[in-house]
């Protein structure tokens, strides 16, 4: 197990590359949205762009932040470390970039349900006089630049990383330079008499921002709610950890294993079967990222230290192999009842059970009920 | 690939910048004027337009038409030039005027823009989105 506060080394060495190029976004983002804000004065277009180029500053500063704290060792009151709060920034990243395609998709439907004919003039620069158009066009063309150079070189670094704040914070910037080259080809349109060009070209942007940021906003629910870990870029379980649940069902064939995700890390919970004294992790990580998989919890069968009676015992007492008919009632509960409780019980909490049930047997492997479920079978109530 | 369509479309964009045509006006004001030969301008009542004249002057030779006047309230005019019944309007207005939302002001005419932008003064208010016109016409009102 890697301890809470340690960075493994490959991740250190690509979180290297990251940090600065989170920082360059700031840097030319903020720089981008401070001049849309001086520039703005009362024009809806160029306030929408600047409240667009500040939410894109938000999965940067949550990588930061997050990032920062992936290292620090875990406290009194942090006792598993910080490395969830990854997953909580992947939230606040996923949600921005979901704000972004929001914003854009109602700023272009109002323009097209007003019919807003947008007037664009002249500004005087350096003695010249020049539609201000080709001035915003230039500006848009500027704003498109650094996030298409940022946003290329970070999703490499978020695919190595396994880091989906990256990989949302890369997404924001194809928003960005998309919306700009929309903005481009609007304000072109506006040109020509085409009134709603800009509005039709954001909404057909917003459509793809919207669907990623969805996207995102799924997967970071599903993290932070301890799903199955899903792919990077699709909403699909996640290679690493099907390599990983793989491997553990071929060394314990008779455990439960389930595998969560904290940050760019897996965690897997093996529970039915008996603690091994060691277990080597990088047996069951994936060869190519051993860092995956961070720890291995074995969840102790019973609860309150009830044990199982042995197996036989468990069989002669609930009638393992007996023909259906001669099953009669159990605890005062009809086969059918207890079948049904079976099925619907959890099995961590209220009861492990497993069972077998085909038309002509109901064999029950192994019946091992904790108090509550044993109350819930003996009341033939269903849990 | 894309590259290349980047490409393009900045060409595409610069080649526009010689084009007389570019911008044009969205509601087709100054087509419609240059196909009727007919300048239709609309004065406050109360404004003196003598400052406006050359201007005016200046916008019926660059569309080769004859100028139709007609006077009116405020409202009424500016109501007018929305529905394209006119398509300039004189009269005195403040650069802060709520109806900047409404239409768009030219610089002012033949006083300094004032600092106080609540002060009303000469200005041509032509319909929003009409960005040929207003380019032209910013173009000949700027000091």
């Amino acid at each position: 197990m890697i301890h809470a506060g340690c960075i493994p080394e490959p991740v250190r060495q690509n979180l290297s590359k990251a940090r600065p190029l989170a920082w360059w976004t700031l840097f030319w983002i903020g720089n981008v949205a401070l001049l849309m804000y001086l520039a703005m004065g009362s024009s809806q277009a160029m306030k929408t762009a600047f409240i667009e180029d500040a939410l894109s500053l938000v999965p940067s500063i949550v990588f930061l932040i997050a990032t920062s704290l992936e290292g620090k060792p875990a406290t009194k009151f942090y006792p598993f470390g910080f490395r969830r709060f990854n997953s909580l920034a992947f939230m606040v990243a996923a949600t921005a970039l979901l704000s972004i395609g929001a914003f854009t998709a109602f700023e272009a439907t109002m323009t097209l349900v007003r019919m807003e004919h947008p007037t664009i003039g002249m500004v005087k620069l350096f003695g010249r006089e020049l539609w201000l158009g080709w001035i915003m066009i230039a500006a848009l063309a500027y704003s498109a630049v650094p996030p298409f150079i940022l946003g290329r070189k970070k999703l490499p670094l978020a695919q190595e990383l396994q880091d989906k704040i990256l990989f949302t914070d890369a997404k924001t910037q194809k928003a960005d330079w998309q919306t700009a080259l929309a903005g481009i080809a609007g304000v072109a349109g506006i040109g020509f008499g085409f009134w709603w060009a800009d509005a039709i070209a954001a909404l057909a942007i917003s459509l793809s921002i919207l669907r990623d940021g969805w996207m995102n906003l799924k997967k970071a629910g599903a993290e932070l709610a301890d799903g199955l870990p899903r792919n990077l870029e699709h909403d699909r379980p996640d290679a690493d950890a099907e390599h990983v649940r793989r491997r553990l069902a071929a060394e314990f064939p008779d455990a439960d294993i389930r595998m969560r995700e904290v940050g760019r890390y897996i965690e897997a919970e093996v529970s039915g079967v008996a603690s091994p004294d060691s277990i080597d992790l990088a047996r069951f990580a994936p060869q190519e990222r051993r860092w995956r998989l961070d720890r291995i919890t074995f969840v102790p069968l019973f609860a309150n230290d009830r044990r199982p009676p042995p197996r036989e015992e468990v069989g002669h007492q609930l009638g393992s192999g007996m023909p259906r008919h001669e099953m009669g009632q159990l605890n005062g509960n009809s086969v059918d009842r207890i079948t049904a409780i079976l099925k619907k019980a959890d099995r961590r909490n209220l009861m492990i059970a497993t069972a077998e049930t085909n038309p002509d047997q109901f064999r029950i492997i192994d019946y091992f009920v904790s108090p509550v479920a044993q109350e819930a079978v003996e009341a033939g109530r269903e849990r | 690939m894309r590259i290349v369509k980047i490409g393009l479309m900045a060409a595409g964009l610069a080649s526009l910048s010689g084009c007389d045509q570019y911008p044009r006006d969205i509601s087709g004001t100054g087509e419609r004027i240059e196909e009727t030969g007919r300048l239709r301008i609309g004065l406050i009542d109360g404004t003196d337009a003598v400052p406006a004249q050359p201007v005016l002057e200046q916008i019926s030779a660059h569309y080769d038409a004859t100028q139709s006047l007609s006077t009116g309230s405020a409202e009424h005019l500016i109501r007018d030039l929305d529905e394209q019944k006119l398509d300039v309007v004189v009269g005195e207005f403040a650069k802060a005027s709520p109806l900047a939302k409404e239409v768009s002001f030219s610089h002012s005419i033949g006083v300094p823009e004032p600092a106080d932008k609540k002060i009303p003064v000469l200005r041509l208010a032509r319909k929003n989105g009409e960005n040929g016109l207003i380019l032209f016409t910013d173009r000949i009102t700027t000091p």
